[in-house]
């Protein structure tokens, strides 16, 4: 076979099967700029004047959606900045410390996320009722815990082991503090370690629905959930719902653009979506 | 040094405890509730222990055994396919030299996407009213399918979905597997005149063996737990028939508001899960 073919016929088909890829996400696009008669239409229609109106409803009809947008915005910026808070220095101590129980800690990280999420939901929800976290940011945000922290600790391990031990010993022997060398040196040097745990515990945070639609109702939906009442309720109104469903996806799709580098890379470290 | 000791000690004490609570803890609860004859409605009363009754319900429960099949027939199909699609796309992108960065942060996209968002989106390419699969079914001159109404097609869509979803974490794994392998057996095959095939399956598969244990063994987990799919596309059913036993579990928690049953059931399935995984990742050690 003649080798240019080979590679042409390569891209080709690598550019069909991305569209395949896109497709599903491009018709959101275009349902989510519909009114109800033009998604309707048969054949469906490519070319229409836009309905805009589709993405201001979702914030001032009763901005119940708009409400969940922020909070999920509050519940997944909370859970990166307490995973990691905590599980930050808890990598960098379980990598040096010679704990005897080190490997226990580390194999109970990995099985926990390998769990499936209705093991956890129904002793948090019963528990929740009775002590009134039910609805709560801080109930989601605790039950996230769950597969945030060890998530952090999964990745920045590697990278703080990569780290070599004759920087942290020079600082250490200028007469630095651990708590000066980790702050200076370590931390600095892991940022790209750091960026990736930030944005794959915030894009778990933000997507999780599991949890979610079990343990809130109104002071604490979010938009996974708020979004599924577009079925329940308004008669299906699909270019609405559509539209909710860009707004969830924007700040994703963004992320994951601008960090592409670090997305590849943290996914393939056994990352689990939710 | 010691003092660093001490120092890496108060460091992971709170992490420990966090974790003995959120996750032990809970676990223990789970274990606990699945004795009781737990109501949704009941919650805040006493949990009085009804012994092993749940558990011999369970034995007769035809939906239950019925969600386990599902269940199955959902890991194998969806993951069979996930590999040789996976694959097929890696050694695709393994063979062109420039864009590959960007094909594949490209594929990255259908797994970022939210889950409930997945299952709303194929949830309107499936519905016939808004075109999607139907009017491209119309061009390509093939049948029209109302996928969610009937029991055998819904089964189908949520496969789909399924795998539009996470095949690209295949395709990343087994591309990086492939960018790493060793050169020597290809230029070896090359020398020796192997087609295309021969090297693929002589030398390309076998080196390719501990990612695809690998990939199997997150995969099969995963597919356990699909959720938000079956949630926002057909409820689990028409008829149950996409109705797995992790969401048959939350069908009888939270919509028949018996806790204590859907705990034994999930303690059961989570048992069985665990045994599997035993099983699976002795038989890779060996294998390795």
């Amino acid at each position: 076979m003649n080798p240019k073919f080979y590679t042409w016929g390569t891209y080709a088909l690598l550019i069909f099967i991305l569209g395949l890829a896109f497709f599903p996400i491009f018709w959101l696009v275009l349902l989510s700029l519909k009114t109800q008669v033009q998604a309707m239409t048969y054949p469906p229609l490519f070319i229409f004047k836009p309905a805009w109106q589709n993405f201001v409803r979702l914030f001032t009809d009763d901005s119940f959606f708009g409400f969940s947008l922020l909070n999920s915005v509050i519940v997944s910026l909370g859970s990166v900045g307490s995973s990691l808070l905590i599980g930050v220095p808890t990598s960098y101590a379980l990598l040096h410390s010679k704990f005897r129980f080190k490997k226990i800690l580390l194999s109970w990280n990995l099985t926990t996320r390998m769990v499936p999420g209705m093991v956890f939901i129904i002793p948090y929800f019963t528990a929740y009722q009775v002590i009134g976290l039910r609805d709560s940011y801080i109930g989601l945000i605790l039950i996230y815990a769950i597969y945030n922290l060890p998530l952090v600790i999964w990745i920045m391990v590697p990278f703080f082991d990569q780290i070599p031990r004759e920087l942290e010993e020079a600082a250490r022997v200028d007469g630095a503090t651990l708590f000066d060398a980790f702050f200076k040196i370590v931390l600095p040097v892991s940022t790209p370690g750091l960026i990736t745990a930030t944005i794959l515990t915030f894009i778990f945070s933000w997507n999780e629905f599991v949890f979610a639609v079990i343990l809130t109702r109104r002071n604490a939906i979010t938009a996974p959930v708020a979004i599924t009442k577009y079925i329940a309720y308004e008669g299906l109104e699909w270019g609405t719902m559509a539209a909710g469903g860009v707004c969830m996806l924007i700040p994703v799709v963004v992320i994951s653009a601008l960090i592409r580098k670090y997305m590849v890379k943290g996914l393939m470290a056994g990352a689990v979506k939710g | 040094m010691k003092t660093d000791e001490k120092i890496y000690a108060a460091a992971i004490a709170p992490y420990f405890f966090i974790m003995l609570v959120l996750t032990a803890v809970p676990v223990v609860f789970l274990i606990y509730i699945s004795f009781t004859g737990l109501k949704l409605t009941n919650i805040g009363g006493t949990f009085s222990l009804i012994g092993l009754d749940n558990f011999i319900q369970l034995l007769s429960d035809q939906r239950f055994l019925h969600s386990m099949w599902v269940t199955v027939k959902f890991i194998v199909i969806q993951v069979s396919i996930q590999l040789v699609l996976g694959l097929f796309v890696a050694l695709l992108i393994n063979n062109i030299k420039r864009g590959a960065t960007l094909i594949k942060s490209l594929f990255v996209i259908p797994l970022v996407v939210p889950p409930v968002l997945v299952g709303l989106i194929f949830r309107v390419l499936c519905t016939p009213q808004l075109g999607g699969f139907g009017w491209v079914a119309d061009i390509l001159g093939l049948p029209q399918i109302d996928w969610l109404s009937h029991p055998g097609a819904a089964f189908w869509a949520v496969i789909m979905a399924a795998v539009w979803v996470w095949t690209p974490y295949v395709i990343l794994m087994y591309s990086a597997a492939l960018e790493s392998l060793p050169k020597e057996p290809f230029e070896a095959a090359r020398i020796d005149g192997a087609t295309p095939f021969q090297t693929l399956y002589h030398v390309t598969l076998p080196l390719l063996k501990p990612v695809t244990y690998i990939v199997l063994f997150f995969r099969i987990l995963e597919a356990m737990a699909i959720f938000p799919i079956i949630y926002t596309m057909t409820s689990g059913g028409p008829a149950q028939a996409t109705e797995p036993t992790n969401y048959l579990v939350f069908q009888n928690a939270f919509h028949y508001y018996k806790i204590g049953y859907a705990a034994a059931m999930m303690l059961v399935f989570f048992g069985l899960l665990i045994v599997f995984n035993l099983f699976f990742v002795r038989g890779i050690i060996k294998k390795l």
